[in-house]
């Protein structure tokens, strides 16, 4: 606490020290209260892990299903196809749970006081960020170290793995901008829970689940264009195919972009916000 | 007037104020439920349609086989409204007001399950609309919907009691929030989404004797066309275990909640 005053109070405070104690300050909270931060990200991903692998395993029979990419000589079958899009959805049923923080911060009146010290707002943004992504790693290792246990395959070892889950936290991150925005908009600590639906949407509507070969074409031409799809192309690269093929670069760069759209629209609401007030 | 009269006009006063309430709060207590059952069937009709074109699919389309969970899920997906409704007045005095008055306090709850009862069939009947709209079978036409609508207002009554009990046993909203996901492994783990034949064996086992499955099995087979007596009557009986059972525990707590000091 004490380090933490120094810093907001000192002029000079680097930003990078600022967004340190953001982190810390946030994986504290979340320590004390593990469940919804650690926990809960996970639950939706390893029951549809659990019942798709055993319900939809027979929907690689279909027509249309090989051209949609599904390697049918692949020991895995729809189970190995599965797994890499369902990790995803870690972050899409998962994100957004700092924002909850960031809401009540604003209602107590906690960042008008910042502003008495001197201290820069947008490093709360960038530090509830990067734990958002540390918060996604332990659901992500316990879906995949599932979704292998259920018919997932990795011909790439650790580094297919890692990949993945670089990956996933990308995506929390990305996604994650969203939160803050409505949450900054709203200040209602419940913006988490209200938001989190739209996650099946974007995971239903990519090719997550099924290759776009089965999908209606409605559906098909939404898929085509909804960013979670290169995302899990690259991650079902990563794990049975070649990693570094031209997927991953893509999904990355993405990825990239898209976390620098939404933190700076989130950065930008928060500025109007307090210049506002 | 008799006893029975009286408590009948009370309960239908009771009615008239929750619906009244309801209608207030339409989003919450009509919308979601409906649209969260329509947008269920209609992601997993985009993703997984095409598994009725593998052999051995009982159906002609995989909208057929859903359409009626979707219909029963709608009452799923809805619970609670009315427990939640009673703790706020148990909270805000109104069940201590009630003592006062010559009224028989087991109105208030008997006013409240007859609406959840009635508030059931409008999410059920726009998504059974909206499944054949979509392209579902309904092969017994009004008579069958009818039927299908009943099954739904009959798994209400009784999947409430389980708030019911909770909102009177712990007296805690986040109790009676918290058994809000209860009915996701009921869903998953039944034939809502799949025949046993398409599950493992495991699961298969799992999903067979699942409580739910029979009253799915039966509003299935109303829309399809060709009843299943028994199931029909091993999923009400199983419903009406299950009603006895969680409004008895709740009838005991309510008694000792608003007995006489």
């Amino acid at each position: 606490m004490n380090e933490s005053r120094n810093v907001l109070e000192a002029p000079g405070a680097t930003a990078g020290r600022a967004v340190g104690l953001v982190f810390r300050r946030q994986a504290t909270a979340a320590l004390r209260d593990p469940g919804p931060h650690f926990v809960l990200p996970a639950l939706p991903a390893l029951l549809m892990t659990v019942v798709f692998t055993a319900l939809f395993d027979r929907i690689g029979d279909a027509p249309g299903y090989d051209a949609g990419g599904l390697d049918r000589s692949h020991a895995g079958g729809y189970d190995a196809f599965l797994i890499p899009g369902v990790v995803m959805l870690v972050a899409l049923l998962g994100a957004g749970a700092t924002s909850a923080s960031l809401a009540a911060d604003l209602r107590s009146g906690y960042f008008e006081r910042l502003r008495l010290l001197g201290a820069r707002p947008g490093t709360h943004l960038t530090g509830r960020l990067l734990f958002e992504a540390v918060r996604l790693l332990p659901g992500t290792a316990v879906v995949l170290g599932v979704g292998l246990v259920f018919g997932g395959d990795n011909r790439n070892g650790i580094v297919g793995l890692a990949l993945v889950t670089m990956l996933v936290a990308m995506l929390g991150m990305a996604y994650s901008g969203v939160f803050y925005t409505v949450a900054i908009r709203t200040t209602d600590p419940q913006t988490p829970f209200q938001l989190q639906p739209l996650g099946l949407p974007l995971a239903f509507l990519s090719t997550a689940l099924v290759p776009l070969g089965v999908m209606p074409g409605w559906a098909e031409t939404i898929a085509r264009w909804n960013p979670v799809s290169p995302v899990v192309d690259a991650s079902r690269q990563a794990l049975t195919g070649d990693p570094w093929a031209g997927e991953l670069p893509g999904a990355v760069a993405l990825l990239a972009g898209i976390i620098v759209a939404t933190h700076a629209l989130a950065s930008l609401t928060l500025r109007r916000r307090l210049a506002g007030s | 007037m008799t006893a029975a009269r009286t408590f009948l006009r009370d309960t239908g006063l009771i009615f008239t104020r929750t619906a009244r309430e309801a209608k207030g709060n339409a989003g919450l207590a009509f919308v979601a439920p409906t649209l969260l059952s329509v947008f269920l069937i209609v992601l997993f009709q985009a993703a997984y349609g095409q598994i009725a074109e593998v052999s051995g699919w009982p159906t002609d389309r995989f909208i057929d086989w859903v359409a009626p969970g979707a219909v029963l899920l709608s009452v799923f997906v809805g619970a609670g409204y009315t427990a939640g409704g009673l703790l706020r007045d148990a909270d805000s005095g109104y069940l201590d007001r009630i003592r006062l008055l010559p009224a028989h306090p087991a109105t208030v709850l008997a006013g409240k399950i007859g609406f959840e009862a009635a508030r059931a069939i409008i999410p059920a009947t726009a998504v059974l609309l909206v499944a054949i709209t979509l392209g579902a079978d309904n092969r017994n036409g009004l008579p069958g919907g009818i039927a299908v609508i009943s099954l739904a207002v009959a798994l209400a009554i009784a999947w409430n009691g389980i708030f019911y009990y909770s909102a009177l046993a712990t007296r805690n909203h986040a109790a009676v929030l918290g058994l809000q996901p209860l009915f996701m492994p009921v869903v998953m783990f039944s034939t809502f989404w799949v025949p046993p034949d398409f599950m493992p064996g495991w699961y298969a086992t799992v999903a067979i004797w699942n409580p739910f499955t029979p009253t799915l099995d039966a509003t299935r087979s109303i829309m399809l066309g060709a009843t299943d007596w028994a199931a029909l009557g091993t999923g009400l009986g199983l419903l009406a275990m299950l009603a006895l059972l969680t409004y008895g525990l709740a009838g005991r707590h309510y008694a000792a909640a608003t007995a006489a000091d």
